[in-house]
């Protein structure tokens, strides 16, 4: 059988298979400058969407790369402008109406809606899409951010195994979403939210189609059912290879794009390599490329820069020596130079001189410089701190979550306390996984850890509220932050209907929270990416989890050649 | 190359009464075919040098492998640099600004440690079940054997990364940076080859007359397999243990190159490609240098193994 | 002969057990769970219990196991904690990719390694001899992912010949040839080695001197009579190597974006994603012993001087 392959045959093949490289070099794709600055109407664009997503439900998606497929596909009752992050009227017909108390809200959307198939999009497919979020059987990550909505957290925190369907129910009643007509949602708010508007652009109220998820169970995600209201629709779903998205002809304003193909490449240095093989129209820039796209004329003029809703920090555990200590929180926060960090390491974003909430965000504070970086102040600071506390600094870890890169930075800004505090601290980095699980609560979190917070949806409440009120928050639960008094400021600050009052409280709140020093601000996010020549109509924002997200429908390619 | 000689020489070892004086001519000739073999003593030379290079690594290495001068990062080799001074890294740096030459070097050392040490584990654990397998024959081989299908029904590298990557968190992962974790999971995985090997070769050997022979004189089961069996299945163990250190070494990279390896700062030449990977379609030299030299070791021992059983089972030299 | 095989076919059942219960353990012992995805994110408490249960993650680990062994009896593997879909499915998706690359690649591997072994054989120290040395000599000894490494940045990044991003439809041979290419070639030099020596092996042996003393022409001498002993040892070498070909695609399909099980497999674990992490390897260890089964039978009916252990 074997003896059968070795003959002449084997010769054959082996020149078929010459054959075959010789034809590929033959064809060999060639990158040629692009026509006029006129969009081409069957224009593709071909961009990475990273790995394969985890889910593109929306009522279930918490990444960037699954929201950026939802955000193509689907629009929520508002949107962003991408220069302010204010929150601006999309499917809805205009702003919020919102009564006197700020607890009944009602949303009217814009008349002769679509999906993509054609048929009506009513007040009522909005309304499932929220109700879905908060119900416990969808297991949603992000239902929390409807938890001001009546009814959510109680009907979201309810066990479905133990509870009775009865119980399941009458929970479900309770819930204060409804469409009051074809046209008109209403929302039933606990408290006043001000910030419930900006909520509204989110994933989590996307109008799925009950009968799509009915008919499709698990599988609803699949192009067949996975219908929606954007710019866009989801044609093919090669999974771990790519997605196929087309223009959504029923759409308000068509796109101008024909067609966008994701591919699925999960190594940076692969999709680097890929743009420059012409394989990919888009790719992000990671610090390490910087010097080679800089260096090199043509690729240094395909940079942009969009921001990122992002913070990064240093974590102190507040519950136990040696920082339970403000003082020496505050002279670990001031004895690191962040803009050489930004320069010899990060390389991309800004360093965080200000508060809390980056640039570019509402609340963004550029007075608050309690944190800057100051040694001669940082000295004082550590010498007033208690001696019990500077003795609990001995054996000091820095625990972070390994890779290359962390390393790096968490070495560097060892050095730095070693140089200006006379602090020794030893490495500690641990697998990102056991990291995540380590810093879930005070009681096993360590002593300084390494943290970022990237924002749900631009608001001050999403930040201060979020992240740092005591017990409940994200980092407050696990830094053991407890300041009654922040906590007073931001839940005022979070029922506000007067803006300039709310924006006073937060940014009070705010230096108050640098003051204490939970943790110790290191740098603003941003995004860099390379786009050639011929993707034009890309309006970025620091909020884009896709690239032109709030102006999507704009981009287009003029020729490749 | 079989030349009858060499045929008959090898046909004569397992037939030959004589212990002793047979093993001194197998070894002799070994030693003599080792030392005409161009290829083996070029292979010798490479691993002595590594060698040397590792264990000298803190005298050599002209910087500190772990760091870092980001001002500096990604330079070129001296051949790629018109203006290199020796003030400078004469390999590079990589994005950290690491001097390459330094990483190389100290990576020499976690290569052969994981090279050798695992490959020693492999020896005295699947040597011993292997040897207990074949010579108490019944249930022991049973239970011994099932537990070796169960092993086996792994594919290596598939196993070698669940272990890795599970375990990586946990205590056992910390030690020495994941070292120890590392020794253990290639011994684990490799153990059983090593005991099927010898589990044959007694097999084949339990019968033979100079066993009854021994067993006849009231010799001790521990003395027969250990004076009698087991000098006569040493040539195949030599052979498989010599395979088993660039295996071990290819395991290491392949686990650091995906990053479930070694814990960095630990310099190791998978790790290099890993961290160097990040960079390559620009700047090729921090995947190329560790990559040549992971192949050139590699290589080495490659030939040292054919070299080995070459020399040591003259039957199968034309391999 | 019929005995032996089925008392193989069933020791694969508690070989698997132990797989499964070795893989279990193994996953469960790593620390964090499949929600810990990212340090940043901190789910409330209710959230991540919803999902737990959801998941049936809520049940202690010994009554999951069983759960699990019962319905994989039934061939159900559950469902993607990561990925929210069936386990079949996503197999069922990947398999075929990672089948195809492997049997390319075997089947290259085999076309390359047979006339080289056997020609190198024929003409010993000739030209041909020493260039199939040096292949199966860089085959064994240059790790794949650096081969792969170095065939991106030439290829693709440097001549821009090839593209290396995905697999398309599985007909797109430009997309195909490196990353076939480059699992073929350890498995082309070690059955080129292997091929090479038993050839050599058996133009030494007594028959083949008888034939040739018969006055047959060489052709047939060295096709009837060499080849055929010679190319046992390669069969019996064939499944192993398919083996090692499915485990090699591990890094393949990591590096050219191949949506293949073996990228699925290095990100399931890393992702804490239990059912897929247990189906994959599975999948893989059946495979395995059936690989091995074969091969010991393979071997007894080709060679009748073994004879198979009753």
């Amino acid at each position: 059988m074997i003896r059968r392959r070795s003959g002449p045959w084997s010769i054959a093949t082996l020149l078929l298979i010459l054959g075959l490289v010789v034809t590929a070099c033959t064809s060999a794709p060639a990158a040629s400058p692009p026509a006029a600055d006129v969009a081409d109407p069957n224009g593709e664009l071909i961009t990475n969407a990273g790995g394969e997503p985890d889910t593109i439900d929306p009522h279930k998606a918490s990444f960037q790369g699954e929201i950026a497929v939802i955000l193509s596909v689907f629009e929520g009752l508002m949107t962003l402008d991408p220069a302010t992050l204010k929150p601006i009227p999309a499917a809805a017909a205009k702003d919020p109406e919102v009564s006197a108390d700020g607890l009944t809200w009602k949303v009217t959307l814009q008349p002769g809606l679509k999906y993509s198939d054609g048929s009506a999009l009513t007040a009522a497919n909005y309304a499932y899409g929220f109700t879905r979020t908060c119900d416990p059987a969808t297991a949603g990550q992000y239902a929390f951010v409807l938890y001001t909505i009546v009814g959510c957290e109680e009907w979201n925190g309810m066990d479905v195994k133990k509870a009775t369907k009865a119980e399941l129910d009458a929970a479900k009643a309770k819930l204060g979403v409804k469409a009051n007509s074809v046209t008109e949602i209403q929302f039933t708010l606990k408290e006043a939210a001000p910030y419930f508007k900006s909520i509204l652009y989110m994933w989590v109220g996307m109008p799925v189609r009950e009968s799509d998820v009915t008919k499709g169970g698990d599988k609803w995600t699949e192009p067949v059912t996975y219908i929606g209201n954007g710019p866009f629709k989801m044609t093919e779903w090669k999974h771990s290879e790519k997605f196929v998205f087309e223009r959504n002809d029923n759409y308000r304003k068509p796109a101008k794009l024909k067609k966008w193909t994701r591919v699925m490449i999960n190594e940076g240095a692969v999709a680097f390599a890929a743009y420059r093989n012409n394989e990919l129209d888009v790719t992000g820039v990671g610090a390490e490329d910087l010097r080679t796209v800089e260096g090199d004329p043509e690729l240094k003029a395909q940079v942009q820069d969009a921001g990122a809703l992002a913070t990064f920090y240093y974590g102190f555990n507040i519950t136990k020596p040696p920082f339970d200590d403000n003082n020496l929180r505050l002279a670990f926060s001031k004895s690191f130079d962040r803009a050489a960090y930004m320069r010899d390491v990060q390389k991309i974003g800004k360093p965080a001189e200000g508060g809390f909430i980056p640039p570019g965000m509402p609340g963004y504070d550029a007075t608050d410089t309690t944190q800057k970086f100051d040694v001669a102040e940082a000295k004082k600071l550590f010498d007033a701190a208690k001696p019990a506390s500077k003795d609990a600094l001995k054996g000091l870890k820095f625990t972070y979550s390994s890779s290359a890169r962390t390393k790096t930075r968490v070495e560097w800004v060892t050095q730095q306390w070693k140089t200006n505090l006379g602090v020794d601290i030893a490495l500690d980095p641990v697998d990102r996984t056991a990291y995540t699980a380590l810093v879930k609560q005070a009681a096993t979190t360590p002593q300084l850890f390494s943290l970022g917070w990237i924002a749900d949806f631009p608001d001050q409440q999403n930040w201060h509220t979020t992240v740092w009120i005591s017990k409940t928050g994200v980092s407050g639960s696990r830094t053991g932050y407890n300041n009654p008094e922040f906590d007073k400021l931001v839940r005022a600050a979070d029922k506000e209907a007067d803006t300039a009052k709310r924006d006073a409280g937060y940014l009070a709140a705010g230096k108050m929270l640098s003051k204490d020093a939970p943790a110790a601000w290191i740098y603003y996010d941003a995004t860099k990416y390379l786009k050639k020549p011929w993707v034009k109509g890309v309006v970025n924002s620091s909020a884009d989890a896709v690239l032109g997200q709030f102006k999507i429908a704009e981009i287009f390619v003029t020729k490749k050649g | 190359m079989a030349t009858l000689a060499a045929t008959a020489s090898g046909r004569h070892h397992a037939d030959a009464p004589e212990l002793a004086r047979k093993q001194r001519s197998l070894w002799g000739d070994a030693v003599y075919r080792l030392k005409r073999n161009r290829a083996v003593m070029a292979a010798l030379a490479v691993v002595l040098v590594v060698a040397v290079l590792a264990t000298l690594a803190p005298l050599i290495a002209p910087y500190d492998p772990i760091r870092q001068d980001t001002p500096n990062s990604l330079m070129e080799p001296f051949w790629g640099n018109p203006k290199f001074t020796l003030a400078q890294y004469p390999l590079g740096s990589d994005q950290l600004g690491r001097d390459i030459l330094s990483r190389l070097i100290w990576s020499a050392r976690i290569s052969l440690l994981i090279g050798f040490v695992p490959v020693t584990l492999v020896f005295l654990v699947g040597a011993t079940v292997g040897m207990a397998a074949g010579f108490y024959g019944r249930w022991v081989d049973n239970c011994l054997m099932r537990i070796v299908d169960i092993i086996y029904a792994f594919p290596d590298l598939l196993f070698l990364i669940i272990i890795m990557a599970t375990l990586r968190g946990t205590f056992l992962g910390n030690l020495l940076g994941g070292l120890v974790l590392m020794f253990g999971a290639i011994a684990v995985v490799g153990w059983v080859g090593m005991a099927r090997l010898v589990r044959g070769q007694v097999l084949s050997l339990r019968e033979k007359e100079f066993v009854e022979a021994a067993r006849a004189t009231g010799a001790t089961d521990g003395r027969i397999m250990f004076r009698h069996l087991f000098p006569n299945t040493l040539a195949p163990i030599i052979v498989s243990v010599a395979f088993g250190v660039p295996g071990a070494i290819l395991a290491e990279a392949t686990l650091s190159f995906l990053g479930i390896g070694i814990k960095p700062p630990t310099p190791t030449w998978g790790v290099m490609i890993n961290e160097g990977f990040v960079v390559f379609s620009t700047t090729p030299w921090p995947v190329l240098l560790p990559a040549f030299c992971i192949s050139l070791v590699m290589l080495a021992f490659t030939f040292l193994g054919d070299g080995l059983r070459d020399a040591l089972d003259p039957r199968q030299r034309t391999k | 002969m019929v005995n032996y095989t089925i008392r193989r076919v069933l020791l694969m059942v508690p070989t698997l057990f132990f797989v499964a219960l070795i893989t279990f353990s193994l996953a469960h012992a790593a620390p964090g769970g499949p929600f810990d995805k990212d340090e940043n994110k901190k789910l409330p408490q209710q959230i991540e219990d919803n999902l737990t249960r959801y998941y049936g993650l809520d049940e202690p680990l010994p009554q999951q196991f069983l759960l699990y062994l019962g319905k994989a009896v039934q061939l159900d593997f559950g469902k993607s904690i990561q990925r929210n879909r069936s386990v079949n499915e996503i197999i069922a998706q990947g398999l075929p990719v990672t089948a195809q690359l492997g049997i390319q690649a075997l089947l290259l591997a085999l076309l390359i390694a047979l006339p080289l072994g056997i020609v190198s054989a024929l003409k010993q120290n000739s030209g041909v001899d020493y260039g199939s040395l040096f292949l199966a000599t860089i085959g064994t000894t240059i790790p794949s992912f650096v081969i792969a490494i170095l065939f991106i940045y030439i290829f693709g990044v440097w001549l821009r010949l090839l593209p290396f991003v995905g697999w398309g439809d599985g007909l797109d041979f430009r997309r195909m040839i490196m990353p076939t290419v480059i699992l073929a070639l350890p498995g082309a030099a070690f059955l080129t080695r292997i091929t090479r020596a038993s050839m050599l092996e058996a133009l030494g042996q007594d028959y083949v001197r008888t034939a040739r003393s018969k006055g047959l022409a060489e052709g047939t001498v060295i096709i009837r009579h060499a080849l055929k002993n010679a190319l046992i040892p390669v069969a019996t070498i064939v499944g192993p190597a398919t083996a090692g070909l499915i485990t090699g695609s591990f890094i393949i399909e990591t590096l050219f974006s191949i949506p293949g099980i073996g990228r699925l497999y290095i990100i399931s674990i890393n992702a804490r994603d239990y059912p897929i992490i247990m189906a994959t390897t599975l999948l893989y260890a059946f495979l395995i012993v059936i690989a091995n089964l074969s091969v010991d039978l393979v071997y007894g009916a080709l060679d009748p001087r073994i004879k198979v252990e009753a």
